[in-house]
C-alpha cells in the first residue's frame, strides 16, 4: 500500500476491483465504512462476482476476468476526453509533459510497440525503444501543457503554477511540441477504449460504464479530493498483472489521487507477513530491501552492481545503492566483508542472468529432475500452486524434502496422496513441527508497511518450534559441516558467515538483535565475545538509511528498515516520554513493540485526525505512513486538501504531520541543516516528489515508461486462455509471457492449454477465497469453528448455466480444464453473470463465468469433501485447473482466468 | 516484571484507554469491567493475528501457560478492538489437538511416517543439504564468471513467518548458494 489502513478513511471515493474486502480483509472494512458515513465516500466495485464488498457499493458492475486494462484504459479516455485532470499536479509531478523520442509508435494490427524484433519474437532492450527525448544527458525536455505562471523554477525547468481555475484550464495543443509530448500520445492510445468497446471486451454496460467513470474520474480530479484503488491478487493474478496495476496507477497520476491521505495504490495483501517476507528477498531476484540479487551477466561483480546505479548513469535516490549493499554485506559476512566488501559480494551466488527462478520454472525445473531438494516454510504448493496436479508430480523428483509446518498439510503427505503409490516416490520427507504466531515473539509487516510486534504468549505444543530456532540449529550444523571440510566450494560464505546472536535460557536467538541489524548500526571494534558485541551494537544505532556507509564500516541488513531501532535522543522516545509520562528506560527502542498514539484520550472518539499514527509500531521507510506525500501539496507547498495536510510549507520551513517523502532539508558546506524550498523539492530532479525515478532529472511519476516488458503504455491483451479473440489488437495474448513452458510442450493433453473460444471449454474459470478459510487451508481446514462454518468444496455458477446444464443448487458437479478436474457442491446464483460480449471475430458471444474456492485440498479436517480427518480419493484443489503460465514482468500465475467446462455428476 | 508485555502497557497509564482508566479509579463502562474481570486472573499478551495483511492486534489471555481467551485489542489503531472469525480462532489455532507435536520422517518408498529425535532429523538434513549442495555446486559459469551457485535446493515459504525469522533464513540459504528462493508473495 502506498498508504495504510486507518488512511481509508480520508478517502472520497473507492475502487475496488480485484479484491473482497469486505470478506477477505474484514477489520479493513470499518474504515471504508467510516469515510462514507463521516465523508459521505462513493464505493464502486467493479469484480466478476457479486460479492460481500459489492453489497455495499453505490456503484457495482460485472467485468470478464482478465479484462481490467481495457476498463482502467476506458477510464484514462473518459478524464482526457472530459478533461477531468489535475493540471497542477500532472504538470508538475508526472512526466506528462515531456516530449517522446519520435521513433515511439504502436500498431494496432499486430499489437506490437516499436521496437519489436519478429525474429526473436520479443522487444529489444525496453530503455533503447522506449525513450524520452533530453536537452541534455541530466535534463528531460518538457513542455507546459497548460498556461502556466512561474515558468522556470530554481533548476532551470519549465513547470510552474497554473494561471487561473484548473477546472476551465486549457490544454496548449499549439505548442508544435504538444504532439509529441506523453500527455498527447498517452491521449492518442487510448482514445480507442471508448465506452462502446469497453461494453464489447469486459461486458460493462456502457451506461453502467459512464456512471463509473464519471463518479470516479469526476468525483476526485479536483485537487482536494482523493481516489482509492483497493485491490488484491484479482489484478495480479494474470499474465498482464503488472500493468493491470500500472494503468491504475497512470490514472492516478492523472487524477491526482496518489501521495494524496485516502488516496493512493493499495494492495491488499493476502496474508499476515507477505510483505515483510517480500521486504526480506524470499524470492529469486531480489535481496532484502529489493536491491536486485546479483547475476551472471550485468550485475556479476560489486564494481558492475555499483557502476550500474551510479550518479552518472540513473538519478533519484537509488543512487544510495552500493551503500544499502555494503551494509548487507556486513551484516552477512562480519569482519570478513569488512576487509574486503568487493571479496564477499563474490561469495554471494550469481543467478544466471538469462533464467527465470520463479514459482512456475522452478517447478518445471523441478519436474525436470534439476532441483533435488526443498526445504518449505509452511508453503503449501499441491493447494496453492497453479497447475497443482503437476507441481504434485514434480515433488516425486525430489530426492528429499523437509516441511515445517504446524499442520499435516497437503504438502509433506504428497507422497499419498490421492492416486498416488507411494511405494513408487522415492522422495525422503521430513515434517518439522513449528510453532504458531502466539508460541514465539518477533515482528510481523502488514499491508501499510507497518512493522508491528508480537509477544510468546505460550510455549508451543510437543516438541514444535519455532522457525528461527530450526534455521539456527540448521546454521550452526551447516557452520560445523564445513569448518571441518577445507575442500568444500565457498565454503567461506558459509565459516565467515555472522552469525553470532544472543541467546535466551531456551537457546533461541535474541530477536531483538535481528532487529538491530535490520535497523543498522555502526560495525562495533575491539569487542569481547557476543554479548560485548550486541551491547556496543545497541550504542551504536543509525537514526536511519541517510547514515549507511558504503566502505563496510555500517552493518544494516536491510535498508529499508533502518530506523526501526530507536536512537538514545529519537523524538519518539521523547514525545512517549512527555505524553505518557513512561520513563525513558522502559520505552523499547525496537519501534515495532510501540504501541501509542499522540492523542490517547481520544481513540473511541475520534482519532487524531488523519490517523497517522505515528507512534503505533513502526512503518518502511523511516517511519513514513503515506508514501508520495510532496504530492499532497501544490507546487509551493500549500496542502491541496486544508483538513488533510501532510506537508505544508509556512513560508520558512515545512511543517510535517508525515515524514516527508521528499528532501525537505539538506546540509550546507557547514554541515548544518538548512530547509529546500518548494520550488525545488516540487522540481522532479533529485528532491522530486518521485524520488524512487531512476529516469535522469525527471523523479515524477512514469505516465510513459520503460520498466515493464510490455511497453510504455498498458495495452488490452486477452488472457492466455481466452473464450474470444483479442478485440482490441491483432496479439491475442500478452507478447512478451513465456506462452508455454517445457511441460505443456511436452504433454499438451495433461499439461496444456485450451484453444482461443475452444468448444470443449467455453466457461471463464475464476477462484477466490472466504472469509471463513485462508490461503491453501492449512491454518482453517484444521479447526472445528471454521470447517464447520465451511465444510465443503463449492462451485458458483449462473442460473441460465445452471439451467442450461440441468444443474441443481447442492449438486455434485466437476468442473474440469485441459489440465484437471475438481468436484464440489454446485451454487445456483445470481451472484455470477452471464456476460454479452463481441468477439474479435465478429459476432456477439455470451460468455458465463464459474467460480470456485481455492481453498480446499485432501489432508486435515476438512479436506474439501464429505471427508473428515482421512485422505479423500480425489482432491478437491481448484488449482488442479490452473496453468502455469504467468504475467511478462513478475510470472505471478494467471489463476483468474481460464478456460473450463462443467458436468453434473450423477 | 516483564516490562515489554502487555503489563508495560498498563504501566503506561493513558497510553492504554479502558485499562488505563480502570487502574486509576474512573467510572469505566459495563464493557471494560467486564473485560477486566474476565481476564483478571490472567497473564495478557499483545499479537498481531497470523491471518490477513490487515495486521489486527489481539490480547491472548494465558492462565496456568493454556491460552484462554484471545479479543481485539481496542488501541490498535488498525483494528480498534475488532477481529473477524479468523483472527477470533487463533485460539483454536493454538490449543488445537491437531497440532503437529512430534518430529517425523518418511523413507523413500515407504507407506507410513515414523518419529525421529531433532538432533537426529537435524543432524541428517544438515547432512542432505551439504551433500546435495556440494555435488551440485557452480562456481564458475562457462564464460569464466564466479556464480558460487547451487541450482539443486530450492527454499519456499516464509509468508506467516515473523521478519527477524525470514531475515536469518534468506541470509542463511543465500551463504548456501541457493538461488531457487520463492515464496508465497510471487504466486
Ligand atoms: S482478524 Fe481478520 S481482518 Fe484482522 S488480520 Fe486477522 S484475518 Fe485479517
Amino acid at each position: 500500500m502506498t498508504n495504510h489502513w486507518a488512511d481509508l478513511k480520508n478517502a472520497d471515493v473507492f475502487m475496488v476491483c480485484g479484491a473482497n474486502p469486505a470478506e477477505n480483509h474484514p477489520c479493513s472494512w470499518k474504515w471504508v465504512e467510516e469515510a462514507r458515513d463521516k465523508r459521505g465516500a462513493k464505493l464502486i466495485v467493479v469484480d466478476p462476482r457479486f460479492t460481500r464488498t459489492a453489497a455495499k457499493a453505490d456503484y457495482f458492475s460485472f467485468i470478464r476476468p482478465g479484462t481490467d486494462i481495457a476498463f482502467f484504459g476506458g477510464l484514462i479516455n473518459y478524464a482526457m476526453e472530459k478533461n477531468y485532470i489535475q493540471w497542477e499536479y500532472v504538470q508538475n509531478y508526472t512526466n506528462a509533459p515531456n516530449v517522446v523520442d519520435p521513433s515511439f509508435s504502436f500498431d494496432v494490427k499486430t499489437g506490437h510497440f516499436n521496437g519489436w524484433d519478429s525474429e526473436k519474437k520479443a522487444y529489444k532492450k525496453a530503455t533503447d525503444i522506449w525513450k524520452l527525448v533530453y536537452q541534455d544527458p541530466n535534463t528531460p525536455q518538457r513542455v507546459a501543457l497548460i498556461e502556466v505562471t512561474d515558468m522556470v523554477n530554481a533548476r532551470g525547468k519549465p513547470t510552474g503554477m497554473i494561471n487561473g481555475d484548473p477546472k476551465t484550464c486549457r490544454v496548449r495543443t499549439e505548442d508544435p511540441l504538444y504532439p509529441q509530448t506523453v500527455f498527447a500520445k498517452l491521449k492518442e492510445h487510448y482514445s480507442r477504449y471508448t465506452p462502446e468497446t469497453i461494453e464489447k471486451v469486459c461486458g460493462i454496460p456502457k451506461e453502467k460504464f459512464i456512471d463509473i467513470a464519471e463518479a470516479y474520474c469526476g468525483g476526485t480530479y479536483k485537487p482536494e479530493k482523493s481516489g482509492n484503488l483497493m485491490y488484491a491478487m484479482g489484478l495480479t493474478q494474470h499474465t498482464v498483472g503488472v500493468q493491470n496495476i500500472r494503468t491504475f496507477a497512470m490514472l492516478q497520476l492523472l487524477l491526482g489521487n496518489t501521495g494524496m491521505p485516502g488516496g493512493g495504490i493499495n494492495a491488499l495483501r493476502g496474508e499476515s507477513n507477505v510483505q515483510g517476507s517480500t521486504d526480506a528477498g524470499a524470492l529469486y531476484h531480489i535481496l532484502p530491501g529489493y536491491l536486485p540479487v546479483p547475476d551472471s551477466v550485468t550485475l556479476n561483480s560489486l564494481d558492475a552492481y555499483n557502476a550500474a546505479y551510479s550518479k552518472e548513469k540513473i538519478g533519484g535516490f537509488w543512487v544510495n545503492r552500493s551503500k544499502f549493499i555494503a551494509s548487507l554485506l556486513v551484516s552477512y559476512w562480519g569482519d570478513y566483508a569488512r576487509k574486503d566488501l568487493k571479496k564477499a559480494f563474490d561469495l554471494l551466488p550469481k543467478r544466471d542472468g538469462t533464467k527465470d527462478y520463479s514459482h512456475i520454472p522452478l517447478f518445471e525445473d523441478m519436474y525436470q529432475g534439476i532441483i533435488k531438494g526443498m526445504i518449505s516454510w509452511g508453503q503449501n504448493p499441491p493447494v496453492g500452486g497453479p497447475n497443482a496436479n503437476l507441481e504434485s508430480k514434480a515433488l516425486e523428483n525430489l530426492d528429499w524434502l523437509v516441511a515445517i509446518d504446524l499442520w499435516d498439510t497437503e504438502l509433506m503427505n504428497f507422497w499419498r496422496r490421492p492416486g498416488a503409490n507411494p511405494k513408487e516416490i522415492k522422495t525422503k520427507v521430513y515434517a518439522l513441527p513449528a510453532a504458531s504466531s502466539i508460541e514465539k515473539s518477533g515482528s510481523i509487516t502488514n499491508s501499510g508497511r507497518l512493522a508491528q510486534f508480537r509477544w510468546k504468549a505460550v510455549e508451543p505444543p510437543g516438541e514444535a518450534k519455532s522457525d528461527l530456532w530450526i534455521v539456527d540449529q540448521l546454521a550452526q550444523r551447516l557452520k560445523k559441516l564445513y569448518e571441518a571440510d577445507n575442500g568444500a566450494p565457498n565454503r567461506e560464505a558459509i565459516t565467515n558467515l555472522f552469525w553470532d546472536y544472543e541467546r535466551d535460557e531456551h537457546g533461541e536467538i535474541e530477536v531483538d538483535n535481528i532487529a538491530l541489524e535490520l535497523g543498522g548500526f555502526k560495525w562495533p571494534t575491539d569487542v569481547k565475545g557476543t554479548q560485548d558485541f550486541w551491547e556496543k551494537a545497541r550504542k551504536n544505532v543509525l537514526l536511519n538509511f541517510t547514515e549507511l556507509k558504503d566502505d563496510g564500516s555500517t552493518a544494516c541488513i536491510n535498508w529499508i528498515y533502518s530506523g526501526m531501532w530507536a536512537k538514545e535522543d529519537d523524538a519518539g522516545l521523547k514525545i512517549i516520554n512527555e505524553k505518557v509520562g513512561l520513563p525513558k528506560n522502559q520505552v523499547p527502542r525496537n519501534k515495532s513493540k510501540w504501541q501509542f498514539q499522540y492523542d490517547p484520550q481520544n481513540i473511541y472518539k475520534d482519532q487524531p485526525p488523519l490517523s497517522l499514527n505515528p507512534l503505533w509500531a513502526y512503518a518502511w521507510p523511516i517511519n513514513r505512513r503515506i508514501i508520495y506525500n510532496r504530492c499532497s501539496a501544490d507546487y509551493n507547498g500549500v496542502p491541496w486538501a486544508k483538513d488533510k495536510a501532510l506537508v505544508s510549507w509556512d513560508g520558512t520551513k515545512w511543517v510535517n504531520n508525515d515524514v516527508p517523502d521528499f528532501s525537505f532539508r539538506t546540509k550546507d558546506p557547514s554541515g548544518n541543516f538548512v530547509q529546500v524550498p518548494p520550488a525545488v523539492s516540487a522540481s522532479g530532479v533529485d528532491a522530486g516528489p518521485f524520488l524512487m525515478n531512476i529516469e535522469k532529472g525527471n523523479q515524477v511519476g512514469q505516465l510513459f515508461g520503460n520498466r515493464t516488458k510490455e511497453g510504455p503504455f498498458p495495452e488490452h491483451y486477452e488472457p492466455r486462455e481466452s473464450p474470444v479473440k483479442n478485440l482490441l489488437n491483432g496479439a491475442q495474448w500478452n507478447p512478451t509471457i513465456k506462452s508455454e513452458y517445457n511441460s505443456a510442450k511436452e504433454q499438451p493433453d495433461l499439461y496444456g492449454f485450451a484453444e482461443v473460444g475452444d468448444p470443449e471449454y467455453p466457461y471463464v474459470g475464476t477462484t477466490y477465497r472466504l472469509t471463513e478459510h485462508w490461503q491453501a487451508g492449512q491454518m482453517t481446514r484444521n479447526l472445528t469453528w471454521l470447517g464447520e462454518a465451511m465444510p465443503e468444496m463449492f462451485v458458483e455458477i449462473s442460473k441460465e448455466l445452471a439451467e442450461e446444464k440441468g444443474i441443481k443448487k447442492g449438486d455434485l458437479v466437476e468442473v474440469y480444464s485441459k489440465r484437471g478436474k475438481v468436484q464440489g457442491i454446485a451454487v445456483v446464483t445470481p451472484r455470477l453473470p452471464r456476460l454479452t460480449l463481441v468477439d474479435g471475430n465478429g459476432g456477439i458471444k455470451k460468455v458465463d463465468i464459474v467460480g470456485m474456492v481455492w481453498h480446499f485440498g485432501y489432508t486435515g479436517l476438512f479436506p474439501g469433501g464429505p471427508e473428515r480427518d482421512k485422505i479423500p480419493k480425489i482432491s478437491y484443489a481448484a488449482n488442479q485447473l490452473t496453468p502455469h503460465v504467468g504475467d511478462a514482468n513478475t510470472t505471478i500465475p494467471e489463476y483468474k482466468a481460464f478456460l473450463v467446462n462443467i458436468r453434473k455428476v450423477s | 516484571m516483564e516490562l515489554t508485555r502487555r503489563g508495560f502497557l498498563k504501566l503506561s497509564g493513558a497510553g492504554i484507554g479502558t485499562a488505563a482508566l480502570v487502574s486509576m479509579g474512573f467510572n469505566i463502562s459495563a464493557y471494560a469491567a467486564g473485560m477486566e474481570l474476565r481476564t483478571s486472573t490472567a497473564t495478557e499478551t499483545t499479537t498481531v493475528c497470523p491471518y490477513c495483511s490487515v495486521g489486527c492486534s489481539a490480547i491472548v489471555s494465558v492462565i496456568d501457560g493454556k491460552p484462554v481467551a484471545i479479543e481485539g485489542l481496542p488501541d490498535s489503531p488498525v483494528n480498534r478492538g475488532s477481529l473477524c472469525s479468523k483472527g477470533q480462532a487463533i485460539l483454536q489455532v493454538s490449543t488445537s489437538d491437531r497440532r503437529l507435536n512430534k518430529v517425523r520422517v518418511r523413507e523413500p518408498n515407504s507407506e507410513e511416517w515414523k518419529e525421529i529425535s531433532w538432533e537426529k532429523a537435524l543432524d541428517e538434513i544438515a547432512e542432505l543439504i551439504k551433500e546435495t549442495r556440494d555435488a551440485n555446486f557452480k562456481i564458475k559459469d562457462d564464460k569464466g564468471i564466479t556464480v558460487n551457485r547451487c541450482d539443486a535446493i530450492a527454499n519456499l515459504g516464509g509468508a506467516a513467518l515473523d521478519n527477524e525469522e525470514l531475515h536469518m533464513i534468506t541470509k542463511f540459504a543465500r551463504a548456501l548458494g541457493l538461488v531457487y528462493i520463492e515464496h508465497q508473495a510471487r504466486i
